[in-house]
Protein backbone atom coordinates (compact mmCIF):
# COMPACT_ATOMS: atom_id res chain seq x y z
CA UNK A 1 0.00 0.00 0.00
CA UNK A 2 2.73 2.44 1.09
CA UNK A 3 4.91 1.48 -1.88
CA UNK A 4 2.04 2.25 -4.24
CA UNK A 5 1.52 5.65 -2.60
CA UNK A 6 5.24 6.45 -2.87
CA UNK A 7 5.29 5.47 -6.53
CA UNK A 8 2.31 7.67 -7.37
CA UNK A 9 3.90 10.59 -5.42
CA UNK A 10 7.16 10.13 -7.38
CA UNK A 11 5.24 10.10 -10.67
CA UNK A 12 3.53 13.38 -9.67
CA UNK A 13 6.77 15.01 -8.50
CA UNK A 14 8.78 14.19 -11.65
CA UNK A 15 6.80 16.40 -14.08
CA UNK A 16 6.86 19.20 -11.46
CA UNK A 17 10.65 19.00 -11.23
CA UNK A 18 10.95 19.16 -15.03
CA UNK A 19 8.63 22.20 -15.11
CA UNK A 20 10.74 23.85 -12.39
CA UNK A 21 13.95 23.16 -14.34
CA UNK A 22 12.37 24.62 -17.48
CA UNK A 23 11.23 27.63 -15.49
CA UNK A 24 14.79 28.18 -14.20
CA UNK A 25 16.19 27.83 -17.72
CA UNK A 26 13.58 30.21 -19.11
CA UNK A 27 14.31 32.91 -16.54
CA UNK A 28 18.07 32.52 -17.12
CA UNK A 29 17.64 32.86 -20.91
CA UNK A 30 15.41 35.94 -20.44
CA UNK A 31 18.03 37.51 -18.12
CA UNK A 32 20.88 36.85 -20.58
CA UNK A 33 18.77 38.09 -23.54
CA UNK A 34 17.81 41.21 -21.60
CA UNK A 35 21.47 41.96 -20.83
CA UNK A 36 22.53 41.44 -24.45
CA UNK A 37 19.57 43.56 -25.61
CA UNK A 38 20.50 46.41 -23.28
CA UNK A 39 24.15 46.19 -24.41
CA UNK A 40 23.12 46.52 -28.05
CA UNK A 41 20.72 49.44 -27.42
CA UNK A 42 22.76 51.44 -24.89
CA UNK A 43 26.10 52.54 -26.32
CA UNK A 44 27.83 53.54 -23.12
CA UNK A 45 29.59 50.64 -21.41
CA UNK A 46 29.27 52.06 -17.87
CA UNK A 47 25.45 52.33 -18.12
CA UNK A 48 25.25 48.83 -19.66
CA UNK A 49 27.32 47.47 -16.78
CA UNK A 50 25.04 49.07 -14.18
CA UNK A 51 21.96 47.60 -15.91
CA UNK A 52 23.65 44.19 -16.05
CA UNK A 53 24.42 44.37 -12.34
CA UNK A 54 20.80 45.24 -11.55
CA UNK A 55 19.70 42.15 -13.53
CA UNK A 56 22.34 40.10 -11.67
CA UNK A 57 20.99 41.37 -8.33
CA UNK A 58 17.40 40.48 -9.27
CA UNK A 59 18.66 37.08 -10.42
CA UNK A 60 20.29 36.47 -7.02
CA UNK A 61 17.09 37.53 -5.26
CA UNK A 62 15.03 35.11 -7.40
CA UNK A 63 17.39 32.21 -6.69
CA UNK A 64 17.00 32.63 -2.92
CA UNK A 65 13.25 33.23 -3.31
CA UNK A 66 12.89 29.96 -5.25
CA UNK A 67 14.97 28.07 -2.69
CA UNK A 68 12.74 29.32 0.11
CA UNK A 69 9.43 28.67 -1.68
CA UNK A 70 10.29 25.07 -2.59
CA UNK A 71 11.22 25.59 -6.25
CA UNK A 72 14.62 24.05 -5.52
CA UNK A 73 15.14 22.62 -9.03
CA UNK A 74 14.50 26.04 -10.60
CA UNK A 75 16.91 27.71 -8.15
CA UNK A 76 19.67 25.15 -8.80
CA UNK A 77 19.17 25.48 -12.59
CA UNK A 78 19.48 29.26 -12.33
CA UNK A 79 22.62 28.91 -10.19
CA UNK A 80 24.17 26.59 -12.81
CA UNK A 81 23.31 29.08 -15.59
CA UNK A 82 24.69 32.12 -13.78
CA UNK A 83 27.86 30.49 -12.35
CA UNK A 84 29.97 30.91 -15.55
CA UNK A 85 29.17 34.63 -15.64
CA UNK A 86 29.98 35.05 -11.94
CA UNK A 87 33.25 33.12 -12.33
CA UNK A 88 34.15 35.21 -15.38
CA UNK A 89 33.39 38.47 -13.57
CA UNK A 90 35.43 37.38 -10.55
CA UNK A 91 38.43 35.79 -12.24
CA UNK A 92 39.09 37.60 -15.52
CA UNK A 93 42.12 39.95 -15.72
CA UNK A 94 43.48 41.45 -12.52
CA UNK A 95 42.52 43.87 -9.73
CA UNK A 96 43.73 46.87 -11.72
CA UNK A 97 41.83 47.86 -14.83
CA UNK A 98 43.79 46.69 -17.88
CA UNK A 99 44.72 49.52 -20.26
CA UNK A 100 44.41 52.30 -17.69
CA UNK A 101 47.34 53.88 -15.84
CA UNK A 102 46.22 52.73 -12.36
CA UNK B 1 46.21 40.95 -23.41
CA UNK B 2 48.51 39.68 -20.67
CA UNK B 3 51.86 41.45 -20.30
CA UNK B 4 54.21 38.66 -19.30
CA UNK B 5 57.07 41.01 -18.39
CA UNK B 6 55.01 42.60 -15.59
CA UNK B 7 54.62 40.92 -12.19
CA UNK B 8 56.64 38.28 -10.37
CA UNK B 9 55.18 35.30 -12.24
CA UNK B 10 52.05 36.24 -14.19
CA UNK B 11 51.89 32.86 -15.96
CA UNK B 12 52.22 29.76 -13.79
CA UNK B 13 52.61 27.27 -16.64
CA UNK B 14 51.44 26.50 -20.16
CA UNK B 15 49.01 23.85 -21.30
CA UNK B 16 50.08 23.49 -24.90
CA UNK B 17 50.02 27.05 -26.24
CA UNK B 18 47.63 28.33 -23.59
CA UNK B 19 49.02 30.18 -20.56
CA UNK B 20 47.59 29.40 -17.13
CA UNK B 21 47.60 32.78 -15.40
CA UNK B 22 48.51 33.08 -11.72
CA UNK B 23 45.84 35.64 -10.82
CA UNK B 24 42.67 33.67 -11.72
CA UNK B 25 44.19 30.45 -10.34
CA UNK B 26 44.87 32.02 -6.95
CA UNK B 27 41.53 33.82 -6.93
CA UNK B 28 39.79 30.51 -7.60
CA UNK B 29 41.80 28.87 -4.79
CA UNK B 30 40.87 31.84 -2.55
CA UNK B 31 37.13 31.47 -3.26
CA UNK B 32 37.26 27.69 -2.79
CA UNK B 33 39.23 28.08 0.46
CA UNK B 34 36.80 30.73 1.73
CA UNK B 35 33.75 28.56 1.00
CA UNK B 36 35.47 25.49 2.52
CA UNK B 37 36.41 27.29 5.74
CA UNK B 38 32.89 28.82 5.96
CA UNK B 39 31.28 25.35 5.73
CA UNK B 40 33.78 24.04 8.30
CA UNK B 41 32.99 26.95 10.66
CA UNK B 42 29.24 26.29 10.32
CA UNK B 43 29.70 22.59 11.10
CA UNK B 44 32.03 23.34 14.01
CA UNK B 45 29.48 25.75 15.52
CA UNK B 46 26.61 23.30 14.91
CA UNK B 47 24.73 25.59 12.49
CA UNK B 48 22.64 23.56 10.06
CA UNK B 49 20.17 26.25 9.02
CA UNK B 50 19.49 26.72 5.30
CA UNK B 51 19.67 30.46 5.95
CA UNK B 52 23.47 30.06 5.90
CA UNK B 53 23.20 29.12 2.19
CA UNK B 54 20.94 32.08 1.40
CA UNK B 55 23.29 34.47 3.16
CA UNK B 56 26.27 32.98 1.25
CA UNK B 57 24.45 33.38 -2.11
CA UNK B 58 23.58 37.01 -1.38
CA UNK B 59 27.12 37.68 -0.12
CA UNK B 60 28.65 36.25 -3.34
CA UNK B 61 26.25 38.17 -5.62
CA UNK B 62 26.62 41.37 -3.59
CA UNK B 63 30.39 40.93 -3.40
CA UNK B 64 30.69 40.45 -7.18
CA UNK B 65 28.61 43.54 -7.93
CA UNK B 66 30.29 45.56 -5.17
CA UNK B 67 33.77 44.64 -6.42
CA UNK B 68 33.02 46.11 -9.84
CA UNK B 69 30.64 49.00 -9.14
CA UNK B 70 33.10 51.49 -7.54
CA UNK B 71 35.48 51.12 -10.52
CA UNK B 72 32.66 51.95 -12.95
CA UNK B 73 32.04 55.24 -11.16
CA UNK B 74 35.75 55.99 -10.68
CA UNK B 75 36.59 55.34 -14.37
CA UNK B 76 33.23 56.49 -15.83
CA UNK B 77 34.78 58.68 -18.56
CA UNK B 78 37.47 56.15 -19.52
CA UNK B 79 34.92 53.32 -19.73
CA UNK B 80 32.62 55.27 -22.01
CA UNK B 81 35.37 56.55 -24.30
CA UNK B 82 37.61 53.49 -24.64
CA UNK B 83 36.87 51.22 -27.64
CA UNK B 84 38.09 48.17 -25.69
CA UNK B 85 35.78 48.95 -22.78
CA UNK B 86 34.37 45.40 -22.35
CA UNK B 87 37.88 44.12 -21.66
CA UNK B 88 38.45 47.03 -19.29
CA UNK B 89 35.15 46.43 -17.52
CA UNK B 90 35.75 42.73 -17.01
CA UNK B 91 39.30 43.18 -15.78
CA UNK B 92 38.99 45.57 -12.82
CA UNK B 93 37.78 44.80 -9.30
CA UNK B 94 38.32 46.02 -5.74
CA UNK B 95 38.23 44.05 -2.50
CA UNK B 96 36.95 47.08 -0.53
CA UNK B 97 33.91 47.28 -2.81
CA UNK B 98 33.56 43.50 -2.66
CA UNK B 99 33.45 43.54 1.14
CA UNK B 100 30.95 46.40 1.25
CA UNK B 101 28.83 44.75 -1.49
CA UNK B 102 28.92 41.40 0.31
CA UNK B 103 27.89 43.01 3.60
CA UNK B 104 25.14 45.00 1.87
CA UNK B 105 23.97 41.80 0.13
CA UNK B 106 23.60 39.90 3.41
CA UNK B 107 21.88 42.91 5.00
CA UNK B 108 19.37 43.01 2.12
CA UNK B 109 18.84 39.23 2.27
CA UNK B 110 18.01 39.46 5.96
CA UNK B 111 15.61 42.35 5.45
CA UNK B 112 13.83 40.83 2.43
CA UNK B 113 13.50 37.30 3.76
CA UNK B 114 13.12 38.11 7.45
CA UNK B 115 16.25 36.17 8.45
CA UNK B 116 17.08 36.80 12.10
CA UNK B 117 20.26 34.72 12.34
CA UNK B 118 23.60 36.53 12.45
CA UNK B 119 26.44 34.55 10.89
CA UNK B 120 29.15 37.23 11.00
CA UNK B 121 31.10 35.18 13.56
CA UNK B 122 31.27 32.31 11.06
CA UNK B 123 32.01 34.53 8.01
CA UNK B 124 34.89 36.69 9.26
CA UNK B 125 37.68 34.08 9.35
CA UNK B 126 36.90 32.55 5.89
CA UNK B 127 36.85 36.00 4.26
CA UNK B 128 40.19 36.98 5.85
CA UNK B 129 41.83 33.70 4.76
CA UNK B 130 40.43 34.06 1.21
CA UNK B 131 41.77 37.61 0.99
CA UNK B 132 45.28 36.47 2.02
CA UNK B 133 45.27 33.74 -0.65
CA UNK B 134 43.86 36.12 -3.28
CA UNK B 135 46.68 38.61 -2.65
CA UNK B 136 49.24 35.96 -3.67
CA UNK B 137 47.60 36.18 -7.12
CA UNK B 138 47.97 39.99 -7.04
CA UNK B 139 51.65 39.65 -6.12
CA UNK B 140 52.39 37.20 -8.93
CA UNK B 141 50.31 39.16 -11.47
CA UNK B 142 51.80 42.51 -10.39
CA UNK B 143 48.64 44.46 -9.60
CA UNK B 144 47.86 46.43 -6.39
CA UNK B 145 51.53 47.43 -6.07
CA UNK B 146 53.01 50.24 -4.00
CA UNK B 147 54.94 53.44 -4.60
CA UNK B 148 58.72 53.46 -5.25
CA UNK B 149 60.86 52.82 -2.18
CA UNK B 150 64.54 52.58 -1.23
CA UNK B 151 63.82 49.99 1.47
CA UNK B 152 65.72 46.69 1.25
CA UNK B 153 62.56 44.66 0.65
CA UNK B 154 61.38 46.73 -2.33
CA UNK B 155 60.23 44.61 -5.27
CA UNK B 156 60.75 45.25 -8.99
CA UNK B 157 57.52 44.34 -10.79
CA UNK B 158 58.99 44.85 -14.26
CA UNK B 159 59.71 48.58 -14.66
CA UNK B 160 63.15 48.41 -12.92
CA UNK B 161 61.80 50.47 -10.01
CA UNK B 162 61.88 49.06 -6.47
CA UNK B 163 58.36 49.36 -5.09
CA UNK B 164 56.58 48.68 -1.79
CA UNK B 165 55.27 45.10 -2.01
CA UNK B 166 51.88 46.19 -0.67
CA UNK B 167 50.46 42.78 -1.56
CA UNK B 168 52.90 41.14 0.90
CA UNK B 169 52.06 43.74 3.56
CA UNK B 170 48.41 42.85 3.12
CA UNK B 171 49.03 39.08 3.22
CA UNK B 172 50.92 39.52 6.52
CA UNK B 173 48.12 41.71 7.88
CA UNK B 174 45.38 39.29 6.76
CA UNK B 175 47.12 36.29 8.32
CA UNK B 176 47.71 38.19 11.58
CA UNK B 177 44.05 39.15 11.52
CA UNK B 178 43.08 35.48 11.07
CA UNK B 179 45.13 34.55 14.17
CA UNK B 180 43.53 37.41 16.14
CA UNK B 181 40.01 36.47 14.99
CA UNK B 182 40.55 32.80 15.93
CA UNK B 183 41.67 33.93 19.39
CA UNK B 184 38.74 36.37 19.69
CA UNK B 185 36.24 33.68 18.61
CA UNK B 186 37.22 31.64 21.67
CA UNK B 187 36.12 34.55 23.92
CA UNK B 188 32.49 35.38 24.60
CA UNK B 189 31.09 37.14 21.54
CA UNK B 190 27.86 38.82 20.52
CA UNK B 191 26.37 37.44 17.28
CA UNK B 192 28.02 39.13 14.28
CA UNK B 193 30.66 40.86 16.40
CA UNK B 194 33.58 39.08 14.72
CA UNK B 195 32.71 40.34 11.22
CA UNK B 196 32.42 43.85 12.58
CA UNK B 197 35.87 43.56 14.15
CA UNK B 198 37.19 42.20 10.85
CA UNK B 199 35.68 45.05 8.81
CA UNK B 200 36.92 47.70 11.26
CA UNK B 201 40.45 46.24 11.22
CA UNK B 202 40.72 45.71 7.47
CA UNK B 203 39.18 49.04 6.42
CA UNK B 204 41.45 50.95 8.85
CA UNK B 205 44.50 49.05 7.56
CA UNK B 206 43.49 49.63 3.94
CA UNK B 207 42.99 53.35 4.61
CA UNK B 208 46.62 53.57 5.78
CA UNK B 209 47.96 51.26 3.06
CA UNK B 210 46.48 53.48 0.35
CA UNK B 211 49.05 56.18 1.24
CA UNK B 212 51.84 53.96 -0.16
CA UNK B 213 49.84 52.41 -3.01
CA UNK B 214 49.68 53.72 -6.56
CA UNK B 215 46.10 54.98 -6.82
CA UNK B 216 44.33 57.96 -8.35
CA UNK B 217 43.85 60.74 -5.76
CA UNK B 218 40.31 62.09 -6.04
CA UNK B 219 39.32 64.64 -3.37
CA UNK B 220 40.56 65.90 0.01
CA UNK B 221 43.96 64.43 -0.90
CA UNK B 222 42.50 60.94 -0.49
CA UNK B 223 41.97 58.15 -3.00
CA UNK B 224 38.45 56.94 -3.80
CA UNK B 225 39.12 53.75 -1.85
CA UNK B 226 40.17 55.77 1.21
CA UNK B 227 36.93 57.75 0.99
CA UNK B 228 35.01 54.45 0.71
CA UNK B 229 36.86 53.15 3.80
CA UNK B 230 36.03 56.29 5.81
CA UNK B 231 32.32 56.23 4.84
CA UNK B 232 32.10 52.51 5.63
CA UNK B 233 33.87 52.91 8.98
CA UNK B 234 31.51 55.74 9.98
CA UNK B 235 28.49 53.61 8.98
CA UNK B 236 29.71 50.49 10.81
CA UNK B 237 30.42 52.45 14.01
CA UNK B 238 27.48 54.87 13.74
CA UNK B 239 25.93 53.81 17.07
CA UNK B 240 29.21 54.27 18.96
CA UNK B 241 29.77 57.67 17.31
CA UNK B 242 26.23 58.85 18.18
CA UNK B 243 26.60 57.55 21.77
CA UNK B 244 29.96 59.33 22.10
CA UNK B 245 28.49 62.64 20.87
CA UNK B 246 25.44 62.31 23.13
CA UNK B 247 27.61 61.48 26.16
CA UNK B 248 29.77 64.54 25.50
CA UNK B 249 26.68 66.71 25.14
CA UNK B 250 25.23 65.22 28.35
CA UNK B 251 28.44 65.98 30.27
CA UNK B 252 28.46 69.56 28.99
CA UNK B 253 24.80 69.96 30.01
CA UNK B 254 25.58 68.57 33.49
CA UNK B 255 28.50 71.02 33.88
CA UNK B 256 26.35 73.96 32.78
CA UNK B 257 23.52 73.07 35.15
CA UNK B 258 26.02 72.72 38.07
CA UNK B 259 27.44 76.18 37.26
CA UNK B 260 23.92 77.65 37.29
CA UNK B 261 23.21 76.09 40.70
Amino acid sequence: MNDNQNNSNNMENKPKTIIHILMGMGISVIAYALTIGIASVVNTMAVTAIMAFIILGVFGFLIVRFFRTGYTAAAITMLIFISPLLVFLLLFGACAIVGLPF
Amino acid sequence: MLNETWGLKPVLFYIGKYPVEAYPVFLLIAIATGIGVYVWQLRKDGIRSSNALYIAIFAIFGGTIGAKLPLIFIYWEELNSNPDSLNILLSGRTIVGGLIGGAAGTFLAKRMFGIKERLGNQLAIPVAIAMAVGRIGCLLRGCCYGQPTTLAWGVDFGDHIQRHPTQIYEIIFDLSLVVFLIWKKKQELKPGELFRTFLNSYLSFRFLLEFIRVEKVSSLGLTDFQLLCVISLIYINRHEIINFILRKKGKRYERQSKQLQ
